[in-house]
């Protein structure tokens, strides 16, 4: 870097102009007011609004052509955003939240996606966003109502029966993947989410692995590493393992690499991972590992 | 010179922050850069007002489109100094342009463009002023740290100095260059 404009810069954030005290709220009202926070929500629902503010971000950075670019397994960008609306829709209705799209007769995420992306056929991509958004807005604020305590609730959406906090741990996560999809057709890099809001989402796949591989009475630790990493004991069957259990194999690597191979888009066999003890079982699980996330 | 408040980890958490829509985060941008936007602004425009116009913008602008943004090809003070200079650029090119408008109306004299490198030789120099102008002891630490481009331990190590007082000679320097270029140019 050219010295003289570092030292500039440098001597401009030691001591340039000090701005006036009430010049601050103005700018930070002035911000949120040509894009909004994420929407307030219950702890468990934070993860999902912060994705659903980035990819309304990310698509904000698009020109109209790219909305028509593909994305992911065939899907243009703006297809992708349908199945996000009609996956989001889905969850909306099974919580009594208003729904932005009409309603409809199944229950599947893929097969509502197409009806969706048949109905969205010809609208302004524009108009895609605004309706996804719509829709993430009134589930954040249905959730708002509802409060903390709600997160315990059972809930099937989506074919998938599992506590409502669950469920929108899964919405985050697959908001964040498609929207990595999105950024990464485009060439902006998407940064991962904040450490609070990943290890949710980390441990929900961790948790999810024995539907996947089904191992009866053996145990795995999976033990992943970086921010918002954490350390996962998992039964591959049913219950809760006995305390004090050695684990049959162990998986240490990095969280975000483990999201990203969980849902498909890390090619198992070249997977960075530490193995140890039976380390065929911990070969087993993440060839298995992709087989979670659906589209 | 790499100071330690260049903190490039710091830089990608207050990204994710944004990015997810977390607006603390852009608070504490504001808090940490608002004096550095707000002082080149006001550099290079010379009107209080509209460098905080250019202030504003700057930050309401990472604010709405954070993926301008990527921590990987550089800090994000680098980044708002890069922004906020070129629109300051902008707004006194605009300036030059209505005064010379006007100056057509009311008679033959034109006003000079304003051209982009010539503003930053202009910069560059009254940055190389300043440090010349400093007493000899500040001069040296920001000569060592600045155009020798060492580390403040190696400026320490350099001179026989504690580290501290390497560190706080350095911040002096930069302080007393940034009261030398608020003042008028002559």
């Amino acid at each position: 870097m050219n010295p003289d404009w570092d030292l500039y810069l440098d001597a401009m954030t030691e001591g340039g102009e000090m701005p006036r005290p009430r010049r601050r709220a103005d700018v930070l009202a002035a911000a949120l007011a040509r894009r909004p926070a994420a929407a307030r929500v219950p702890r468990y629902a934070a993860p999902y609004a912060a994705r659903v503010s980035a990819l309304d971000a990310l698509l904000g950075a698009l020109g109209e052509d790219d909305h028509r670019r593909v994305a992911v397994e065939g899907w243009t960008v703006q297809e992708l955003v349908v199945h996000l609306l009609a996956t989001d829709g889905l969850l909306a209705r099974a919580v009594g939240a208003p729904a932005a799209d009409p309603p409809s007769g199944t229950e599947d995420a893929v097969a509502r996606t197409v009806e969706l992306i048949r109905a969205e056929r010809g609208r302004p991509p524009g108009e895609t966003r605004s309706r996804w958004r719509e829709q993430a807005r009134a589930l954040c604020a249905h959730l708002c109502e509802a409060g903390e305590e709600a997160a315990g609730r059972r809930v099937s959406a989506g074919g998938l029966r599992m506590r409502l906090g669950d469920h929108l741990t899964q919405r985050a996560f697959e908001t964040w993947i498609h929207t990595d999809d999105i950024g990464r057709v485009m060439g902006l890099p998407v940064p991962l989410p904040v450490p609070e809001h990943l290890n949710p989402m980390a441990g929900l796949v961790a948790r999810g692995l024995r539907l996947v591989a089904p191992r009866p009475g053996r145990l795995l630790r999976l033990e992943l590493t970086g921010p918002g990493g954490g350390v996962w004991d998992v039964p591959l069957s049913r219950g809760a393992p006995p305390p004090g259990r050695v684990p049959d194999a162990v998986i240490v690597t990095d969280v975000a690499e483990f999201c990203f191979l969980v849902s498909g888009r890390r090619d198992p066999a070249s997977f960075e991972a530490v193995l140890s003890g039976d380390t065929e079982l911990a070969r087993e699980v993440l060839a298995a590992a992709p087989a979670l996330s659906g589209p | 010179m790499r100071a330690p408040v260049h903190d490039a980890e710091r830089d990608r958490s207050l990204h994710r922050r944004l990015v997810g829509g977390d607006e603390t985060a852009l608070a504490e941008v504001y808090d940490l850069f608002s004096s550095l936007v707000l002082g080149l602004a006001s550099g290079v425009t010379r009107d209080r007002a509209a460098a905080e116009d250019v202030a504003q913008e700057v930050f309401v602008s990472l604010w709405e489109r954070p993926f301008a943004y990527d921590p990987d090809r550089g800090t994000l003070r680098t980044w708002l100094g890069t922004l906020a200079h070129r629109r300051a650029v902008d707004w006194v090119r605009a300036e030059e342009r209505r005064r010379a408008r006007s100056a057509r109306r009311a008679g033959p004299e034109e006003a000079p463009g304003v051209e982009d490198e010539v503003l930053a030789a202009d910069e560059a120099g009254r940055v190389r002023n300043a440090v010349a102008a400093l007493p000899g002891g500040l001069r040296e630490v920001i000569e060592l740290a600045y155009y020798r481009g060492l580390t403040y331990r190696q400026v320490a190590r350099d001179l026989g100095l504690p580290e501290g007082t390497a560190k706080s000679r350095i911040r002096l320097g930069l302080r007393r260059i940034a009261a030398m270029l608020a003042e008028e140019p002559t």
